[in-house]
């Protein structure tokens, strides 16, 4: 059996920069772009405005809600792809049939009961047919 | 991964999500996708402890199996720094099910929407090797029945003979089998493959008790597959355990058949496997025809002793043996089969048995295994599992000499016997005792050595079955059929068991109907005292315009008035393609006078009825001889003699066969006899009169199953056909339906042994006045008509009617009302009834009927018939 182990400081590492709020968001056009992230921060300059004791005008909050709104677009992202797209043609032959398998692949969701963190680790295995593995940067 | 976690989401949903996205993608063999997540949905509202984690996991294809999927805990778990969330401990990833989603924990009904997919489970997975661990301590029995059947076997000829025996144990599990044979008889070497790493480690434990140095003592921690390769199992071991790893093998067969290379010659594979419901071990019989293997079956049930588990332990147990288990029962048993194949060199078959070719109508049939057992066990077992329906259909067939068309049968269990061949000459008590695959010509020549002779058939290849079914021959007018001098059988009957017939009243249905009653192992026959047999052989060419029929009934005198120690056969045949011939072949058992003393031979035909005569001198022969020197077999009957001039003579001759016994062969039974051979659509056919009467005539119909007697001449018609030509072979078929339809009226009955299962209007013939005797003891002997290969013995309605069983038409409940007299027995009865029928009525199809012995019932009964005393009848209670 081949495990393949994966250094997790890289991916960490990758997880964060997809995190990072200065990633550009890909796969959407930049009209549609620009007016949900509209969207996003006007309702998140509504919920500053609304909590109790809070000013919303204050420095460290002015631009808050544009930033909140570009991060959950990122959380958001996943929706403009599908795994048709990512994995593309990055199916190869290996000569070996033995079970693939991927750990520790860190995770990081919303749950969408309340919109807040959930994030472990998933561990991925298959058993490849006739040799078709998929590229392992893709799995995660 | 992160497609799916970058959207809302359900732990169980991105769980199934991103199996499915790969499965679709690869469409692999099997995915497997285990997470473990902290919410914090949860854990900042304070609703679950900080730390605790949930987990969730998707499976399908390979991985559904536990074989897989343990593999795959096995690797995620295998560095367990890295699991996640670093906070975890092991106690708080057993985490109740109401941790599963985010919603609130009292709404946790998202469970039952979950995609079917997914198999969820909160709870610490309980691995593979817990699972195996707690149905060991379960099934009670279960080491000490496979021990036993493997020492057994160890002690057994084959194994028994091997110095120090080396043992390959593939999938060896903790090593409780090994340890137990061990403790029984001592092992040389010991290898094995389990590929469970905690199980391996307790196997080494084991092992290392078992007192074997270090090189011949490995234990690797590994899976066998069709890859491995000898060297890799350190070469072939004299026993192969399979015991319990072909459930995870998606090909049971290639499996089997790669196990078979690591078997050292002489050495034996067992195979253990748990019986699902409604499993076979179709696909495994079938990769076991191979020549060179012979194998046993057991079956055999495993106690599951559940008295000590939990209800969450059953269901453990439940899931891993793939048994039902009531919550309620504290037992249940749990059928095993083994199969124990032997491997032989190829030096040992031919010692062990004459090479021997199955009949050819017997060839084109399709049976489900052939089975080739070498000890009783192994017959029982066959017996069985037919009973059991596990294997194949509910039918036995067994080859003893292969001669005959039925020894297969489609879809059945074929029992070859050639390993009981056994032939043991007791000359004191002039007895020899033959095994249930022995051959005529064998128990001949060595019955000779001692001079003595069994009256058997004429053909050397053919086995005890026929001497089961009557057994005619060229002594039976001095001393019987060969069913006649069956003194003791010993034969495994259809349940299963293993029985012996001795007296009088058992042997009555070995003498003429035994493969219908048992499988033989072994037969004692009665032998005689004889040097040698002086035999002469006459050709009379026939002229043309000669009756038949006088021809007939002019042999039919002389043969009749013949002493007992004399016999004459007859051969009507085509000795050219233009005239008929008459062939007289005597054989004389006391024959001190010298040739004078077969008397009027020469005369049998006169002059004007034959145009020449060929007449060899008398010889004296052995018994063995005249296996070669039969008429049929002779340059006479040579095929070229009856072609026509310059047509091409056929590679091979096939023969059809059907034997008729005659009191006489006068008037029109001569005649009828004389037309078949004339209007044969080949002039290969004959018939051949075997010359009875005497001792043969003069036993009792009641006492042997063999119960047609009063005959003098058994006619066996002829018909031959080239090999592969199906229009011949069509007509031929149909003209000896024909020809036994003409001569049956003057029959005196037929000649069982040629008989097939199908042939149920002859078979009303074969035992004269004992057939509704047979059908009775066969009903009670075999129920389930498992030996239906032979003549066969109930009628066609019974028969099927075994097949299937016609619907249940007593009653289904029968409500008994008891009380004192007068209590109103038949009051509450009538009350019952009315009840029942209105609650019953609905459906309509349900009646209530009232069966009284009430006082009323009696005076009814008494007034209805006159003579009965009714005061008598109610009142004597005795």
């Amino acid at each position: 059996m081949h495990i393949f182990f994966v250094p997790r400081n890289f991916l960490e590492a990758k997880n964060r920069s997809n995190m990072s709020d200065e990633e550009p968001l890909q796969n959407n056009s930049g009209q549609e772009q620009q007016e949900t992230t509209q969207v996003w921060t006007n309702a998140f300059q509504q919920i500053l405005t609304v909590v109790p004791g809070e000013d919303s005008t204050r420095e460290g909050l002015v631009d808050t809600p544009r930033r909140a709104a570009k991060a959950m677009a990122t959380f958001m992202q996943g929706y403009q792809q599908t795994a048709q797209e990512v994995v593309g043609d990055a199916i190869f032959q290996s000569d070996s049939n033995e079970m693939v398998l991927v750990r520790d692949i860190d995770v990081y969701s919303l749950c969408e009961h309340h919109m807040i963190p959930f994030f472990g680790k998933v561990h991925v295995a298959f058993l490849p047919r006739n040799g078709r593995v998929v590229g392992l940067s893709r799995v995660w | 991964v992160n497609i799916f976690a970058q959207r809302l989401q359900l732990q169980e949903r991105l769980t199934t999500e991103i199996g499915k996205a790969l499965q679709d993608c690869l469409e692999p063999l099997g995915v497997a996708v285990m997470m473990e997540c902290r919410h914090m949905c949860m854990e900042m509202r304070g609703v679950q402890t900080t730390g605790a984690s949930t987990r969730t996991q998707f499976r399908c294809g390979h991985f559904s199996s536990p074989r897989y999927w343990t593999e795959f805990e096995s690797a995620v778990h295998g560095d367990k720094n890295s699991r996640m969330p670093p906070t975890a401990t092991p106690q708080t990833l057993a985490t109740t099910k109401s941790t599963v989603s985010c919603v609130d924990p009292k709404a946790n009904d998202t469970i039952g929407e979950l995609p079917s997919a997914t198999s969820m489970d909160t709870s610490r997975v309980a691995t593979e090797a817990d699972n195996y661990r707690l149905y060991q301590s379960c099934a009670t029995n279960e080491v000490e029945v496979m021990t036993k059947i493997i020492v057994d076997f160890m002690r057994g000829p084959s194994l028994g003979q091997k110095p120090g025996l080396s043992v390959l144990d593939i999938g060896a599990g903790n090593g409780r089998l090994i340890e137990t044979i061990g403790s029984k008889r001592s092992i040389e070497a010991y290898r094995a493959f389990e590929e469970n790493g905690s199980l391996s480690e307790e196997l080494k434990q084991v092992v290392s008790k078992l007192g074997l140095n270090q090189e011949s003592c490995v234990v690797l921690t590994k899976t066998f597959s069709e890859e491995t390769s000898i060297q890799e199992a350190g070469g072939q071991a004299d026993i192969v355990l399979l015991s319990h790893c072909l459930y995870y093998s998606s090909s049971k067969q290639s499996f089997v058949h790669h196990a078979i290379k690591f078997v050292a010659p002489g050495g034996m594979l067992f195979i253990f496997h748990r019986w699902n419901p409604g499993e076979t071990l179709d696909s495994l019989s079938s990769a076991l025809y191979d020549a060179s293997v012979l194998h046993h079956m057991h079956v055999f049930d495993v106690l599951l002793n559940l008295k000590h588990l939990s209800k969450e332990e059953r269901i453990r147990v439940s899931k891993y043996t793939n048994i039902n288990l009531s919550h309620q029962c504290d037992s249940t048993t749990a059928m095993h089969g083994c199969l124990a194949i032997e491997c032989f060199s190829d030096d040992t078959m031919t010692n062990t048995s004459i090479s021997r070719k199955v009949s050819y109508e017997a060839r084109r049939k399709n049976p489900h295994a052939i089975v080739t057992p070498g000890t009783l066990t192994g017959i029982q077992s066959c017996l069985r599992a037919a009973a059991l329906g596990t294997l194949g259909s509910h039918q036995v067939c067994v080859v003893g000499g292969g001669h005959s068309a039925n020894c297969y049968a489609d879809n059945a269990i074929v029992i070859d016997m050639k390993r009981w061949d056994h032939v043991v000459v007791d000359s004191l008590t002039e007895t020899v005792r033959v095994g249930g695959g022995a051959t005529i010509g064998a128990i001949t020549v060595e019955c000779e050595k001692y001079g003595l002779v069994v009256p058997l058939g004429d053909r050397p290849s053919v086995g005890m079955g026929l001497v089961l079914q009557g057994g005619i021959n060229h002594l039976m007018r001095w001393r019987g059929l060969a069913c006649d001098n069956i003194l003791r059988v010993e034969y495994v009957a259809p349940s299963g068991e293993l029985q012996v017939a001795s007296s009088a009243e058992e042997l009555f249905r070995f003498r003429g109907a035994g493969p219908s009653f048992g499988v033989v192992h072994e037969i004692t026959m009665k032998a005689y005292k004889l040097g040698e047999i002086l035999a002469q052989t006459t050709d009379y060419l026939l002229v043309h315009h000669v009756d038949l029929s006088q021809v007939m009934l002019r042999y039919s005198e002389i043969a009749t008035n013949l002493p007992d120690s004399l016999c004459l056969d007859g051969f009507l045949y085509w000795p050219s393609h233009e005239a008929l011939a008459f062939a007289t072949a005597s054989f004389d058992t006391d024959g001190e006078n010298g040739p004078s003393n077969i008397p009027g031979i020469a005369d049998i035909l006169p002059t004007d009825f034959y145009s020449s005569k060929i007449q060899d001198e008398p010889t004296w022969c052995k018994l063995s001889d005249l296996f070669d020197r039969e008429l049929y077999m002779t340059e006479r009957f040579h095929l070229r003699n009856a072609a026509v001039p310059g047509e091409v003579l056929p590679a091979k001759l096939r023969s059809l066969k059907r034997c008729l016994l005659f009191a006489t062969l006068d008037g029109a039974c001569g005649s009828g006899l004389s037309e078949i051979v004339r209007s044969a659509p080949t002039k290969w056919a004959y018939i051949h009169f075997l010359h009875g009467g005497g001792a043969a005539g003069a036993v009792e119909p009641s006492e042997s199953a063999f119960g047609c007697r009063n005959w003098a001449f058994a006619a066996v018609i002829t018909g031959r056909y080239p090999d592969g030509n199906q229009a011949l072979e069509m007509a031929t078929v149909c003209w000896l339906n024909k020809a036994v339809e003409t001569v049956m009226p003057y029959a005196a009955g037929v000649y069982g042994a040629d008989l097939g299962p199908t042939d149920y209007q002859l078979a009303q013939h074969a035992f004269g006045d004992n057939t509704r005797r047979l059908a009775l003891l066969k009903r009670l002997h075999d129920p389930l008509n498992v030996l239906s290969s032979c003549c066969p013995l109930l009628t066609e309605e019974r028969a099927a009617n075994i097949l299937n069983p016609s619907p249940y038409k007593g009653p289904r409940v029968v409500i008994i009302i008891c009380g004192r007299r007068f209590a109103g027995k038949d009051w509450l009865a009538e009350a019952v009834q009315k009840s029942l029928a209105r609650l019953l009525g609905k459906n309509g199809s349900s009646k209530v009927s009232i069966a009284s012995l009430s006082d009323a019932t009696k005076r009814m009964y008494a007034a209805e018939n006159p003579g009965v005393d009714a005061a008598r009848l109610i009142h004597d209670r005795q």
